[in-house]
């Protein structure tokens, strides 16, 4: 038996003594809070959720780190030009036009007039050495755009960019990029690891105050297109993006202006204010069923032909995406705002019914035999793993209907749900059967393609992880078109190429779109009106500068 | 001596096979940092971009040496005293991070701490004094009951009535935005607000251990011929209560106490969890998500130590204190 005196408590509470002091975190840089105290923009303040930088956010703008404060950089930094990520229409920003020469030189002509809130003028050197980050500081670059680019000059107001091959592609890439002030960043031995305390910037809003709880961004009054801007504060708190704390916010009315994933939206956040609270949920991506090429059946044309009917996508859509969206298209496109890349001689738009009949027809045509009440090839049945991550709920949910859907035709599908990065792992070594993803539903269909089938003229074999086609797809064709698709400069150019592959996709069947994925977004018109939305779709959410342009106090809407 | 020195080289031995597993056990996770770093940044997305993950890879140098190799360097920094950069909160450092989460985390669990232990030592030993009365029932079978409840749970329902419906604390986090870190007014009783409903959540299930731990030992004691041998010269009941059973009853939840000490750390996970709270317990819950092996690895070696410092400690005092131990090894 232990035995001994209350010495030993004692002893062990003088261990606890030394408590440090309560934390001081981040020192407190006094920015621009005298910048704007005359003239006030009419709506007073938009109030917010999160703003990155984890659950620990240190002072950090900047635009390159992990850890970057992104609800003040999306505000400070700003591109060259904005894809309308609904519509697909470019938007001229800090660069006022572009052009393509040749399918190899892109030169963008550089807006005057625009001054960093130093009040240094902005130029086309700034554009160059934002660019060039990238070239000498290979984790800068994010796009991984210098494995295609040779260089970048400014000349006058025009900056030119050369490819070392045809690279319509990259250009939503290059304008995306926030451009950085020369006169700051060149100082920066190590722009990696620079944490940009005190931004210098041209965006619409300036950093008010910060602590690790809340960040306030105030209106830039010098900002080139402040007349558009009528929002004088915007306000973040720290939650936890999308945990049960913002979600509860949202419902009693304590943002503005969201995009996080609420459950039940009609009742936890509708309801509550029907008069204010609005939401839109346009589609994004197709989550869609990606099978291994590299093994029958999957590697069977008419196998996925005859299966991509056996799925009823708009109660797929309803389980897992609370019916927000629709069943999505075979022809891989986000309709209908994409609808101007579509092939018209597509019938119903490639919009596949659910119609086991005819999975089974396509099955029986291509050699399969229907035994009793399972399919069958060479007196085989056929089997199938799907592996699903556990903590996507929703795609747990449709896995379930995919399990259906197969059963009714006769393949038993057992569904192996498990660890997010068991599942990616095995994705990218080739070791699984079927899955979900979520490819293309942005405006770059190249992207899209390249993400899902880029390499497929040399698939990677079984064993080495990859990234692209990790389907395996094997198809030359398809890969010639692909890399045709990345040198088209222009809507003109890329349409007959986008049609070729619809009606590769459509016939060859590589992945099964089934649903598309809603993007969240959730606005109060209490304090601001002039939101886009399912009405008047003038920007895509994930269009933020485009949006606080187009804000406007209640009365006036 | 002998025992001093036999205590210290387990110690050590301990210690090292603690940090070899620290080192092993993150690396059997599945996945990639960077590529988890690049999913935290695109929460709404359900694909990532293969082209920003290599960028992240490049950006915090993952290593692409062979694990023994690794292995090697990673005791070498350990002797250093350099724990590296974190992967979730790149650039900064894991030494940077701990040191602003620290403190919150010991303050809330200290506090709670050695709250729960006075209160449920001291009911525990009124309890057992006072047994198979009505307070020893409702205090053991409170206790029991609540013991029985998932403390995670009283914890969201505690900040879903008193903070959102109720409205009488604050909704998550350690303080108010409006207030500026550091030693003000504003700061401090905003930080305290903060703290009440973590910190209830803690104490309405802290004292259960102590209080049942406490009681059975002081309820054996005091059947046994010394406390009767204290009754039959006389002693007055408060005397026998507190110097014949009490303050030997204790002894075992004062050991249990060093083992608390050092689980201050991995208990706070949870509840920092639930309540937006700004420690360590966070910082480890993030760390793990993010496959951050720096930061997970040092805040393991934290914990690691804690719990092996106290036990060493501890066991120097008893050998000094109980003579017995010593020889007996």
């Amino acid at each position: 038996m232990l035995k001994s005196k209350p010495m030993v408590f004692l002893l062990l509470l003088a261990l606890l003594a030394p408590m440090p002091a309560v934390a001081s975190a981040g020192s407190q840089a006094p920015f621009h809070a005298a910048v704007a105290q005359e003239g006030e923009a009419p709506i007073e303040n938009l109030d917010r959720g999160d703003f990155g930088g984890g659950s620990n956010p240190q002072q950090n703008f900047n635009p390159f780190s992990p850890t970057v404060l992104s609800g003040a950089t999306t505000w400070l930094f700003e591109p060259l030009m904005i894809i309308n990520a609904y519509s697909c229409e470019v938007i001229p920003w800090l660069a006022t036009e572009f052009a393509w020469p040749d399918p190899q030189t892109l030169q963008f002509t550089i807006r005057e007039g625009v001054t960093w809130s130093d009040g240094t003028p902005f130029t086309a050197e700034d554009v160059v050495f934002t660019h060039k980050l990238g070239q000498a500081f290979p984790a800068l670059d994010t796009d991984q755009a210098w494995d295609v680019l040779t260089d970048v000059v400014a000349e006058g107001n025009t900056v030119t960019f050369t490819f070392n091959t045809p690279a319509g592609a990259q250009f939503s890439n290059l304008v995306d990029n926030p451009i950085l002030p020369k006169h700051i960043w060149e100082a920066q031995a190590d722009p990696v690891t620079f944490l940009n305390e005190e931004p210098v910037s041209t965006g619409p809003f300036l950093v008010e105050s910060f602590n690790p709880q809340q960040l306030v961004m105030v209106r830039n009054p010098d900002y080139w297109q402040a007349e558009k801007v009528q929002v004088q504060r915007l306000t973040y708190t720290k939650t936890e993006a999308g945990g049960q704390v913002a979600q509860l916010a949202l419902g009693e009315g304590r943002y503005d202006w969201a995009d996080q994933f609420q459950p039940g939206i009609e009742e936890t956040y509708v309801a509550k204010d029907p008069e204010h609270n609005k939401y839109w949920f346009p589609a994004g991506g197709s989550v869609s069923l990606m099978m291994n090429h590299s093994k029958a059946p999957f590697n069977d044309p008419a196998f996925r032909q005859g299966i991509a009917y056996a799925f009823d996508r708009e109660s797929m859509a309803q389980r897992a995406a609370f019916g927000y969206t629709g069943g999505s298209t075979q022809a891989f496109l986000t309709l209908p705002n994409q609808e101007i890349y579509l092939d018209p001689s597509i019938p119903d738009q490639g919009f596949l019914p659910h119609d086991p009949a005819k999975a089974i027809e396509i099955l029986t045509a291509g050699g399969y035999v229907m035994d009793g009440d399972s399919l069958t090839k060479d007196g085989e049945p056929v089997n199938v793993t799907f592996s699903v991550p556990a903590s996507f709920n929703d795609w747990v949910q449709a896995a379930e209907l995919v399990r259906e859907g197969l059963g009714e035709i006769g393949i038993n599908v057992e569904i192996d749900s498990k660890d997010p990065d068991l599942v990616f792992d095995e994705r990218k070594a080739g070791n699984f059967d079927m899955t979900f993803d979520a490819p293309g539903g942005g405006c770059n269909l190249w992207a899209g393609y390249n993400y899902a089938l880029g390499g497929s003229d040399a698939p990677t074999p079984v064993d080495t992880p990859v990234d692209f086609n990790y389907i395996r797809f094997n198809s030359p064709e398809t890969q010639a078109l692909i890399d045709q698709l990345q040198g088209a400069t222009d809507i003109e150019a890329q349409t007959p190429i986008a049609h070729q592959l619809q009606q590769m996709m459509m016939t060859q069947v590589p992945f099964i779109p089934l649903w598309y994925g809603p993007v969240w977004f959730e606005y109060r018109t209490e304090n601001a009106e002039g939101w886009p939305s399912a009405e008047n779709p003038y920007a895509h959410p994930g269009n933020p500068l485009v949006i606080i342009t187009n804000l406007v106090p209640p009365a006036a809407a | 001596m002998i025992y001093f020195v036999r205590r210290f080289a387990v110690f050590l031995l301990t210690l090292w096979a603690a940090i070899t597993l620290n080192f092993i056990i993150p690396r059997l996770q599945p996945g990639d940092p960077a590529e988890r770093i690049v999913r935290r940044l695109n929460p709404n997305s359900r694909t990532v971009d293969p082209n920003q993950v290599e960028a992240v890879r490049k950006m915090l140098g993952l290593p692409d040496t062979n694990i023994f190799e690794q292995y090697l360097q990673y005791l070498q920094t350990l002797v250093r005293g350099e724990f590296g950069v974190s992967y979730s909160y790149f650039p900064f450092t894991v030494t940077h991070m701990i040191g602003q989460t620290l403190p919150w985390t010991l303050v809330l669990g200290a506090v709670t701490l050695f709250i729960g232990f006075v209160v449920g030592t001291l009911l525990g030993a009124w309890a057992a004094w006072r047994r198979n009365g009505p307070f020893d029932s409702v205090t053991t079978l409170g206790a029991t009951f609540l013991g029985t409840l998932p403390s995670f749970w009283i914890a969201l329902l505690l900040l879903y009535v008193c903070a959102f419906k109720w409205g009488w604390f604050p909704v998550g986090g350690g303080y108010s935005g409006d207030a500026q870190p550091g030693w003000n007014w504003a700061f401090i009783s905003s930080a305290f607000e903060h703290s009440v409903l973590p910190a209830v959540s803690i104490l309405l299930f802290a004292p259960i251990g102590w209080i049942l731990g406490m009681r059975n030992n002081m309820v054996t004691i005091l059947g046994d011929d010394y406390t009767r041998l204290a009754k039959a010269k006389g002693l007055s009941e408060r005397r026998i209560a507190l110097w014949y059973g009490a303050r030997v009853a204790v002894l075992p939840n004062v050991a249990g106490l060093a083992l608390a000490v050092g689980g201050i750390l991995g208990g706070s996970v949870v509840i920092e969890q639930i309540f937006s709270y700004p420690g360590m317990g966070r910082l480890l819950f993030e760390a793990l998500r993010d496959g951050d092996y720096p930061l997970m690895q040092t805040v393991f070696l934290f914990i690691i130590i804690g719990v092996l410092l106290a036990d060493l400690v501890a066991d120097f005092l008893y050998g000094v204190l109980d003579p017995r131990v010593r020889r007996g090894g």
